[in-house]
């Protein structure tokens, strides 16, 4: 296998701090190729990677760049790493090390350059003990359930059908009564001619034969991916759609569907989108947000909503990547841990065999079965055990200088690691000595791991999670806390001090909390 | 049957010792009972505890019994692995440190101020310091810790049936095959709720110690309320605890996938509560480390000094077979 690394200097942002030409040298002395550039989101950074990719025939790819967030998050660095992918590279050999928001940006000085190996060593780890992961394409279904019967939602359907789509609107109340989403106050200030748009659009989904109007109903379950989705409604009904947008803003009724759709919350308790810049968009694909603050508002959020629901759902093919929690068979024995923890009801027992099975439509890899599992059976394709143990090796290999103390800072994909960039962005700085891993979920955070960070001489473990309440995988926070109430006996038996354990709760756009609970935490353990 | 004719010439010869251990693997070896007969029909036993033969000669097979816990343990060690061509981790004080590696949740200079000194019935008591008594060592060891271990047999003890199936297996050339999967594959309880996909699955009292002659035999343990480390604990024991109602208290050791048992059994229990509050009525170290700390990746106290080096590397990979 032949692994190269593109260093971007992100113009002077990386390239000042890190010494990216030295970096270069090093890497080269290794036998790894390394391509150097100025700016890998420009259209010359670009063509140079995907240049690299095709003459030295990689089969993985080190960005050392920006934080891989970005990639997942905008549409350019989608773009690019889609790209990357059809240049034959699979998903799983694309690894990330955050040189930007998590080194050049925070950090200066000494120990700047070595950590940047470490970051550079634990992404190359990461390609070596990642399997391909499997890419699955299916034909989308041309079909689109739409929660909540608001403006937005009436809307959506409306257009919807006029694309010629199947559309389920569904409600908990009656739909079709335009007053009981506006108040009479907001309706005085808003223009006559948007009222005489309203009514008849409320009234006139009605005639299209190809929606379907659900009122008074409840789901029950939805499960699948983009393209693909099943909807369990109450009564035992079952819907296939191939997108989902919810109209809803309503913090009760969000926090009924939020443990059947699997969306993000705000502090407020909102649904929220996977990036603020595009309102519409969650961290699922096929999953649309569509709420406006007024008529207009809405109108134009579910406009965006169904264009970018459209726009995939039109296409002949759609690839799902198949990131889920794998079981070895020759040693799981069926105990049903993992049934008992996973909230997304994808892991079941296979009674005729005796052994643990996923369902890859509704396993999300959050982790939290991998790390339940008492046997060790299970491994989650994207971050398996070999990996995050090897990684804890390599960065706890960094030294700090003086009596400058060692944090691993385990970061969750959905608040600590998010933050902890937002952390760089702002312009705020923590000592060199924390090292970032991220990880896809707090209840990925196996007691095994806290245990050999402190073997591998860590002084303290920082694990950043979503706050109570708003884990993107639902329990994998409250998992964590429960496992660490017990696991804290196990380091006093080992005259481990249970304060070098610090869980902090960070919401993904509080880098000033980030910031202040690992300084406050580095401050402890050196003794301030 | 060869009707008691011996042919020494074929007979694979086997060295047995016993390090830091309660001799019971030994013990579950005569158990085998009238079948030792036909073990000893296919090997010569030329050195052993059972018997009084100082020297170890040279043999095909050594079975080690017991954890390092002195200068003493790790000398016959390292001469039964000088002297096999295969050494075998006989019984869980030898393949994971087993009940004596439970002396690494102490300091050392502790323990034996316990021993000699502060025990209660003890009167002016010194800490012996003669040459002539084994030195203890920093920490207690499983037996991969100091020399190249070819295979294991755990089980604390190992089953009698385990253990002429691993002899005769080397005898006839082949490898020691352990299962890999957990006691729960084994089980022949119900364990209808663990399958539910809903989190809280006790519905009445944790019963307590008191109280076990009420565990229903025939349902899973952690379902009634009771611990058992089944979960997180390697099969091949024959299930022997659980025939008797009892728990299992994990003494086959982890499964080959697990970096260790007690983090493990920390994992998998505490978040499907109630069955998590269970650990907190227990000894949480004592119950998930009780028979592998020394092959934790922890595997002892912070404030204790490392073992001191002894060109201990070297020798291990000169060993190398």
């Amino acid at each position: 296998m032949s692994i190269g690394l593109c260093l971007c200097k992100c113009n002077h942002t990386i390239g000042d701090v890190v010494d990216i030409d030295a970096l270069s040298d090093w890497y080269g002395e290794q036998g790894i190729d390394v391509m150097r550039c100025d700016e890998l989101c420009s259209a010359d950074g670009q063509k140079e990677l995907f240049d690299n990719i095709r003459e030295n025939e990689w089969s993985g790819v080190v960005l050392g760049a920006c934080s891989p967030k970005h990639y997942e998050t905008t549409k350019n660095q989608s773009a690019i790493l889609q790209s990357i992918a059809d240049s034959g590279i699979n998903p799983n050999k694309i690894a990330f090390a955050n040189l930007r928001e998590q080194l050049a940006l925070p950090n200066s000085g000494d120990g700047v350059f070595e950590k940047a190996k470490c970051l550079i060593d634990v992404a190359i780890s990461k390609i070596e003990h990642s399997e391909d992961v499997l890419v699955e394409e299916i034909p989308p279904r041309r079909s689109a359930l739409i929660i909540g019967a608001s403006i937005s939602g009436v809307f959506a359907a409306l257009r919807l059908a006029e694309a010629g789509y199947k559309v389920h609107i569904v409600d908990k109340g009656e739909i079709g009564d335009f007053s009981k989403y506006i108040t009479p106050e907001e309706l005085a200030k808003i223009d006559v001619s948007l009222t005489c748009a309203m009514t008849p659009s409320f009234a006139g989904i009605k005639m299209y034969p190809n929606v379907v109007m659900r009122p008074k109903t409840t789901l029950t379950d939805v499960y699948g991916r983009v393209g693909d989705y099943t909807v369990q409604l109450e009564g035992g009904e079952v819907l296939k759609v191939g997108g989902i947008i919810v109209c809803v803003r309503d913090a009760e009724l969000t926090s009924e569907l939020r443990p059947i759709l699997h969306i993000d919350i705000d502090s407020e308790g909102y649904f929220r989108p996977k990036n603020p810049a595009f309102a519409v968009e969650t961290r699922d694909p096929g999953k649309y947000l569509a709420v406006g603050d007024d008529v207009r508002s809405s109108i134009l959020a579910a406009d965006s909503a169904v264009l970018s629901l459209t726009s995939i759902l039109d296409k002949n093919e759609i690839s799902h990547i198949i990131e889920v929690s794998e079981v070895d068979e020759d040693v799981c024995g069926g105990c049903g841990t993992c049934v008992k923890t996973c909230m997304f009801h994808a892991t079941s027992i296979d009674l005729a065999r005796n052994v643990s099975v996923t369902d890859a439509a509704r396993c999300v890899g959050c982790g939290n079965c991998v790390v339940a599992c008492p046997t060790g059976a299970r491994d989650l394709v994207r971050y398996p055990n070999s990996y995050m143990i090897d990684a804890i090796r390599i960065l706890g290999g960094f030294k700090t200088s003086g009596a400058s103390p060692k944090v691993l800072a385990m970061l969750c994909d959905g608040g600590g690691y998010p933050a902890a960039d937002r952390a760089g962005l702002m312009g705020l700085t923590y000592p060199t000595g924390v090292l970032p891993l991220r990880v896809s979920c707090a209840g990925r955070v196996d007691t095994q791991f806290i245990l050999y960070a402190f073997k591998v001489g860590f002084d303290g473990v920082f694990i950043g999670e979503c706050p109570d309440g708003a884990c993107q995988n639902i329990v994998g926070n409250t998992d964590l806390a429960r496992r660490a109430n017990l696991f804290r006996a196990v380091l006093r038996s080992r005259a481990i001090d249970t304060d070098r354990l610090r869980i902090e709760e960070i919401s993904p756009l509080e880098g000033d909390l980030f910031v202040e609970a690992i300084n406050e935490f580095v401050d402890e353990l050196r003794g301030d | 049957m060869n009707c008691g004719v011996i042919d020494m010439g074929e007979k694979v010869k086997v060295a047995t010792t016993w390090l830091q251990s309660c001799s019971g693997c030994h013990i579950s070896l005569l158990d085998l009972h009238e079948e030792l007969l036909d073990v000893l029909d296919l090997i010569e036993i030329v050195h052993s505890p059972l018997m009084d033969i100082k020297e170890i000669p040279k043999v095909t097979v050594g079975l080690v019994e017991g954890a390092v816990a002195n200068d003493y343990n790790e000398e016959v060690l390292r001469e039964m692995r000088k002297q096999s061509d295969i050494l075998v981790a006989f019984g869980t004080c030898a393949c994971f440190g087993g009940i004596p590696g439970m002396r690494n949740l102490h300091k050392l200079e502790d323990v034996l101020a316990r021993a000699y000194v502060e025990t209660e019935s003890t009167v002016d008591g010194i800490i012996p310091g003669s040459p002539e008594i084994p030195a203890l060592k920093q920490h207690v060891h499983a037996i991969s810790d100091i020399v190249k271990v070819d295979y294991m047999i755990p089980g604390c003890p190992p089953p009698p049936q385990m253990i002429k199936d691993a002899i005769v297996a080397l005898v006839n050339g082949e490898e020691i095959v352990l299962p890999t999967k957990n006691l729960c594959n084994d089980c022949k309880r119900t364990h209808d709720s663990m399958l539910i996909p809903k989190r809280a699955f006790l519905t009445e009292a944790v019963q307590s110690a008191p109280e076990l002659d009420k565990i229903d035999p025939d349902k899973c343990f952690l379902e009634q309320g009771v611990m058992c480390m089944g979960p997180a604990t390697r099969t091949g024991c024959g299930s022997r605890c659980l025939d008797a109602n009892m728990p299992c208290r994990g003494c086959m050791g982890p499964t080959p996938d697990a970096l260790e048992q007690g983090a493990k059994i920390v994992n998998a229990l505490a978040s499907i509560l109630p069955a998590g509050g269970l650990m907190f009525n227990e000894d949480v170290v004592g119950t998930g480390y009780r028979y592998s700390l020394p092959v934790s990746i922890y595997p002892h106290r912070a404030d204790d000094p490392e073992e001191e080096e002894k060109e201990e590397e070297e020798e291990k990979e000169g060993d190398g077979q």
